[in-house]
């Protein structure tokens, strides 16, 4: 890997992760994933279901650590960081979309939405109110001062985007952003996200959705949790096999 | 960094488990508030009853009974002293007064009390209204009597049970006809609702020698030693301290009993100081039945409360922050127990307090003091404590652990 491309974004190498059953067993969820996730780029991240795209995302995240190999970003290496310094890490950089969304349930729509303003401020700054409001409206949701467990799926999707991209993060990691969308819905969240990318924001997601795939500028796919070959073929578009 | 806003979410949206969980918690405190509270409601209020008596003298025997009798009222049989005691004790010059104390009759369920005006006025501390008796057909009523000045009764023989006449063995209405013509001030003991007569005219309803010569209609002392009955008690004001304790002395023989009321009642609270300490270890049990009602109500709750805070750290909340919100959470509630506890607590005592007055007479005015406030200080203290422990546990579980099992 060329290291001066290393210092710059975030890239994975040579990553596993192993879990282990109840009677010792071990299970590789991932292994030998070496991928780089530029700035200004989309990368879809797809493959079956159980293939390890959730686990890889939360690897990225700092949320899980890999049995083996790193994750680094800008001459960090995020993966040998203790546990809390990888919840600041990923305080600062990091915008969450959950694939089942973790909404607070007891929160407004807004208050979900401007959650993470709180973890370094005594009470949300008006900035980031506003902020919140406008991501809001720009997902097509009303402000509406209801607990969140009230939403419809799609409604609580778009919440959890709205949340991700208050603190305008430069890594923003969606786990199947428009999976419970209609295709208008979709549409305009897939043009956000190019949208964020075009603003030199590294966009990783997880996905099944057609439309994002054919926004992607990378693409990788995963099967049985290693890398597999290339999902997109120019002229056969995505493999049927991979769509799950 | 600011934990509040998500508390509140939480207790807004889970309040009645919330609010199922403070009443748990301020039931415990107010039991063990109350307990405290009552016992020295209990306390104050006898002694504060007993005060203006200052040395009693009774036939040789049980103090407490006299006690119960004469400052109290209680109904009950003591033995007389002997006419001779009584004539000496009440013509002894050591005593600024010396009252002698007729019970046995009653009007509408209030004891009447065959007494002195120097007694009357002594409890009293001056009259409310109107004056005391000076003639034999003549009474003061206590503070809280229904009966107005002016107002005309027939005493009864005998003290009714529960106040009903029909019970009695042997009701009968003396012949005499009593004008009130006076009430005491407020004494918070069961003399607030009695009713006091010259002694003499006691006697004489009982056909006992009236205490003065044949003929004369006179009341109060002096007194003729050749015409004095035996009387169960009389109320003794000595002249000095000195003469306190030779009266004590005097009148300590195989003949006669006296005592100070303060000094028995101190001894009484002693003997009841094994049920003090089994009340506190009562309020030690409440509190720990408390104690134990947070940690499980902390770890109900916490079912709602701990897939949110993993959320929260998935998102990338600090450990503090996440800790914060725990303790702060159990911390509020707490809190509002303990609160909500201390006012329930002095509720409790002060209704138990207003039975109790109703049922003996005695003025009880429970307060809450310095133990009250440290039982709930102690409780709030523990309890925000232990609410560290699920806050602590919270913030250190793995993420990656946490996240897959929520
Ligand atoms: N904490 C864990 N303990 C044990 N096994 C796990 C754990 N997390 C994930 N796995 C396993 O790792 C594999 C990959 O899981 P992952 O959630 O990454 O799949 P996925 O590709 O996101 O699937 P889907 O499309 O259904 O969301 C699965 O077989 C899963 O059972
Ligand atoms: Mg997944």
């Amino acid at each position: 890997m060329n290291p001066h491309e290393a210092e710059v974004g975030l890239s994975v190498f040579q990553l596993g992760v192993s879990f282990y059953d109840a009677t010792g067993d071990r299970f590789n969820a991932l292994s030998g994933i070496t991928a780089q996730f530029k700035p200004g780029q989309i990368t879809a991240i797809v493959g079956p279901s159980g293939s390890g795209k959730t686990t890889l995302l939360h690897c990225i995240a700092g949320i899980l650590v890999p049995s083996s190999g790193e994750i680094r970003h800008g001459g960090v290496i995020v993966s040998s960081l203790g546990e809390s310094a990888r919840d600041a890490w990923r305080r600062h950089n990091c915008g969450m979309v959950f694939q089942d969304f973790r909404l607070i349930d007891e929160l407004t729509v807004l208050e979900n939405v401007t959650t993470p303003a709180l973890f370094g401020h005594y009470r949300v700054p008006s900035i980031l109110r506003e902020r919140g409001s406008t991501l809001i409206r720009d997902f097509g949701l009303l402000e509406r001062s209801v607990p969140t467990s009230r939403l419809s799926r799609g409604e609580r999707q778009r919440v959890a985007l709205a949340r991700a991209l208050l603190m305008d993060p430069a890594i923003i990691l969606a786990d199947e952003p428009t999976a419970s969308l209609d295709r208008a819905n979709a549409a305009s969240v897939a043009e956000t996200l190019e949208g964020l990318a075009g603003q030199g924001k590294a966009v990783v997601c997880v996905t099944h959705d057609d439309l994002l795939v054919s926004r992607a500028h990378e693409v990788i796919s995963l099967k049985a949790g290693r890398i597999g070959p290339p999902a997109v073929d120019p002229f056969l578009g995505l493999r049927a096999g991979d769509r799950a | 960094m600011n934990p509040w806003p998500i508390v509140r979410a939480f207790l807004v949206r889970h309040r009645w488990a919330a609010l199922a969980f403070v009443f748990l918690v301020a039931a415990g405190v107010s039991l063990a508030v109350a307990l405290v509270s009552q016992e020295r409601a209990l306390r104050t209020g006898s002694a504060r009853a007993a005060d203006r008596f200052d040395l009693i003298v009774a036939a040789p025997g049980s103090q407490t009974d006299v006690l119960l009798t004469t400052v109290f009222l209680r109904p009950g049989t003591t033995k007389l002293l002997p006419p001779e005691v009584t004539a000496r004790l009440l013509n002894d010059k050591r005593a600024a007064f010396v009252a002698p104390i007729g019970f046995g009759d009653s009007h509408r369920g209030a004891p009447i009390v065959g007494t002195t005006s120097q007694l009357v006025i002594h409890l009293s501390n001056e009259l409310q209204e109107g004056r005391v008796f000076a003639r034999r057909e003549e009474a003061v009523v206590g503070a809280a009597s229904p009966m107005k000045v002016g107002e005309t009764f027939q005493p009864m023989h005998g003290i009714p049970r529960d106040g009903n006449p029909e019970e009695d063995t042997d009701p009968h209405e003396h012949g005499a006809m009593i004008t009130v013509v006076g009430r005491m001030k407020p004494t918070g003991s069961p003399w607030d609702s009695a009713i006091m007569m010259p002694v003499e005219l006691v006697w004489q309803l009982h056909s006992l020698p009236d205490g003065h010569e044949e003929g004369n209609e006179a009341v109060g002392p002096p007194f003729d030693p050749a015409r004095t009955p035996g009387v169960p008690a009389a109320v003794v004001r000595p002249a000095t301290i000195a003469a306190a304790y030779q009266l004590r002395n005097a009148y300590t023989t195989n003949e006669s009993m006296a005592f100070f009321p303060a000094e028995a009642l101190t001894r009484l609270y002693s003997v009841m100081g094994d049920l003090r300490q089994l009340m506190s270890l009562l309020a030690i049990v409440t509190q720990a039945l408390v104690l134990m009602a947070i940690v499980m109500g902390v770890l109900l709750l916490f079912r709602f409360l701990v897939p949110q805070l993993i959320t929260l750290r998935a998102l990338g909340a600090p450990r503090l922050f996440i800790a914060a919100i725990a303790w702060g959470f159990t911390a509020t509630l707490v809190l509002a127990g303990v609160g909500l506890g201390l006012v329930a607590g002095y509720g409790l005592s002060y209704g138990v307090s207003q039975w109790l007055a109703a049922d003996t007479g005695v003025e009880l005015t429970p307060t809450l003091a310095l133990s009250e406030y440290l039982i709930a200080a102690s409780i709030l203290a523990t309890g925000w404590i232990l609410a560290l422990l699920p806050a602590y546990v919270v913030q250190r579980r793995s993420l990656a652990i946490s996240l897959a099992e929520s």
